[in-house]
């Protein structure tokens, strides 16, 4: 499963519990939607950490690398190398 | 009375890290305790927003926004353990009695969180002065503190929905600009902070030696991790 899979998984699975949403456009806007908020962004931070190793420095933490699936997804390749 | 800061660790604790661990183990924790009672630090960033420009969230918590009144201190005091903040109950009663400002968020009949401020025609609460934050309050200025959500609430956008109540609430009430400060190791809440279009203005530095805490202002290093 590639990454940007993982994430919208993990993004449908755990931050938006309760939803009937399946699957979210890679696009989507994350924060404009309230999907990942302060706790949903430690959520991701964190899963970040377990799944793919990377530690995620505060100057790191920026809308533009949270904003999408899309971004989430740059960001990790990113700091893969 | 002012309870003193005692200057030692407790002997129970060295004996058993003695026994346990050893000699160099037990000067180790010797060492930790008293550095941290001789010293501490922390470290803020003021924020400020301009109510002019309140964002609605998309999100919103299905919150329930009152007025903080002494009718709700009982229920805050839950939250004030939940946070390990012994002294809160007690300032808080008093910051009533200096006419603050509060509110208060319920979902359903539960609560949620709370939220305090004051402006310029109050006492300068403590924070403003006894810490050298370098605001100062103007006419159309509020400054917004002890800023709290319940953990089992944390999620779900209530945070962001607790604050654009309070922001379109003080706006009403003539309020122009909303300053507050957040811990710079708390990235939940400058998370928060950030999206809801706070600005970071500078941070403020402290430092405890024995009783006495110093403080020193110092401008925002964008490479230091500044949400923006």
């Amino acid at each position: 499963m590639s990454v940007a899979a993982e994430v919208e998984q993990f993004v449908v699975q755990q931050l938006m519990t309760g939803s009937t949403i399946t699957s979210i456009d890679h696009d989507e806007d994350l924060l404009g939607a309230g999907v990942v908020d302060s706790h949903g962004l430690m959520q991701l931070v964190s899963f970040l950490r377990e799944r793919y190793e990377i530690a995620v420095p505060d100057e790191a933490l920026t809308p533009e690398n949270f904003q999408t699936i899309a971004a989430i997804d740059a960001f990790v390749q990113r700091e893969r190398g | 009375m002012k309870r003193a800061i005692p200057l030692y660790p407790s002997v129970y604790a060295v004996r058993r890290r003695f026994r346990e661990e050893g000699a160099r183990a037990a000067a180790r924790h010797v060492i930790a305790r008293t550095q941290a009672q001789l010293i501490e630090r922390n470290c803020h960033i003021v924020v400020v927003t301009d109510l002019h420009e309140i964002a609605v969230p998309v999100r919103r918590g299905e919150l329930r926004v009152e007025s903080l009144e002494r009718r709700h201190l009982p229920l805050l005091h839950e939250l004030n353990q939940e946070r390990h903040d012994l002294t809160g109950d007690m300032r808080f009663a008093g910051d009533l009695d200096k006419r603050y400002g509060g509110f208060v968020a319920f979902k359903d009949d539960e609560l949620v969180g709370f939220y305090w401020w004051t402006d310029a025609s109050m006492d300068p609460h403590h924070e403003l002065r006894n810490v050298a934050l370098g605001v100062e309050l103007g006419p159309g200025d509020a400054y917004g503190t002890d800023f709290y959500v319940a953990e089992r609430h944390r999620g779900g956008g209530r945070a962001s929905d607790f604050l654009y109540q309070i922001e379109t609430a003080l706006r009403e009430r003539g309020f122009e600009r909303l300053w507050g400060t957040v811990e710079v190791n708390n990235r939940a809440a400058r998370w928060t902070y950030a999206t809801r279009g706070y600005a970071d203005q500078w941070t403020v530095a402290g430092r405890r030696l024995l009783r006495r805490w110093s403080y020193r202002t110092e401008q925002i290093d964008e490479r230091a991790g500044v949400y923006r």
